[in-house]
């Protein structure tokens, strides 16, 4: 019963849906048209007083710096502080407050395990 | 009520029965056609995932405000790229359409027209002002108008039709695109910076980082 009612909300979210997304898909398609117009202008300007038509943006550029300074292999002389883009998972997962094990406990540990191996 | 009912004839009957069922499909195929569009939008809408995943992995854009301004930037860049073929489509078949009311100099010619236009392509009916029998209600009949054929004089129609049809669902379908990846911008600029205090103790911390130092 309980799936058939939400089945049935569903439905009608979907019935109101459709003449909604239709008007906001047709606003923006107005809307669109304006920018699209905008942008030809804008892009024939520039076609003929001779600039770059690329209108690549400033965030763009940055980017691209960052990664070609990545695939570069460093070198002792320009080790510059790339970011590293893909990290491993024990990068990602990486608790700031976990304790390493001392030389002392490891030293413990393995003389456990001596012990252990004499016994047997 | 009940004498409504009584007063109702067969055909009458039968009429309600089947506009009922109408009505029934109708708002079944809305609803399916409403479920397709939010599906594809959905689908759409990861687009934006890959033109502004770049920039925040590489922390070029660190803040909310940032990331919209920059995304809405990628985003129109991304509409104008899906939208210059179908504009294209469109001002051709505009052309055409200018071209023929200069030549027949017929500048109110209707190029969806059923007889020297799109429209002789199609079944098309019209009201005959005759009207159906019945006791309550009544339904004006129909006749056919036009069975599709092909006219030489409607080649104007031939061409604007096909082109504004074709350009105009590609350029509804970039309008939706650019809807959804807007939509689904402003969704990640609230996540994509979200801080989350969730699991978190101050004094644990404290006390954990204490820990550290010391062992160090």
């Amino acid at each position: 019963m309980v799936t058939f009612f939400k089945g049935l909300l569903k439905g009608l979210f979907y019935v109101l849906f459709f003449p909604l997304g239709l008007l906001g898909i047709s606003l923006y398609a107005v809307f669109g048209i304006f920018v699209f117009i905008y942008r030809l202008i804008k892009i024939t300007i520039l076609f003929f007083t001779g600039r770059s038509l690329k209108t690549e943006l400033q965030e763009d550029e940055e980017v691209r710096k960052i990664i070609e300074v990545n695939k570069e292999e460093p070198t002792e002389d320009t080790v510059e502080p790339a970011l590293n883009l893909y990290p491993s998972d024990q990068e990602m997962y990486k608790v700031d407050d976990y304790i390493s094990p001392t030389f002392e406990d490891k030293k413990e540990e393995e003389t456990k395990v001596e012990e252990l191996d004499n016994n047997d | 009520m009940t004498n409504i009912l009584i007063s109702l004839s067969d055909g009458d009957k039968r009429l309600i029965f089947a506009l009922l069922l109408i009505v029934i499909i109708l708002l079944v195929f809305i609803g399916l056609l409403g479920y397709l569009l939010m599906r594809i939008m959905k689908f759409q809408a990861k687009k934006i995932d890959t033109l502004v995943h770049d920039a925040v992995v590489t922390k070029v854009v660190n803040d909310k405000r940032h990331f919209i301004r920059y995304g809405r930037n990628k985003n129109w860049a991304y509409f104008f790229k899906q939208a210059y073929i179908p504009m294209i489509i469109i001002i051709v078949g505009f052309i055409v359409l200018f071209i023929h009311n200069a030549i027949y100099n017929n500048w109110g010619y209707n190029p969806f027209s059923t007889y020297d236009g799109f429209g002789t392509l199609f079944f098309t009916w019209k009201l005959s002002g005759e009207y159906t029998d019945g006791a309550l209600i009544k339904f004006a009949k129909l006749v056919l108008d036009n069975t599709p054929h092909f006219d030489a004089i409607a080649w104007c129609g031939y061409i604007f039709g096909p082109c504004i049809l074709v350009g105009g669902t590609w350029y509804l379908v970039a309008a939706s695109s650019l809807l959804a990846r807007t939509v689904l911008l402003y969704k990640r600029s609230k996540t994509v910076f979200e801080k989350s205090l969730d699991g978190y103790h101050q004094d644990e911390a404290i006390a954990n980082n204490n820990n550290t130092n010391t062992n160090n």
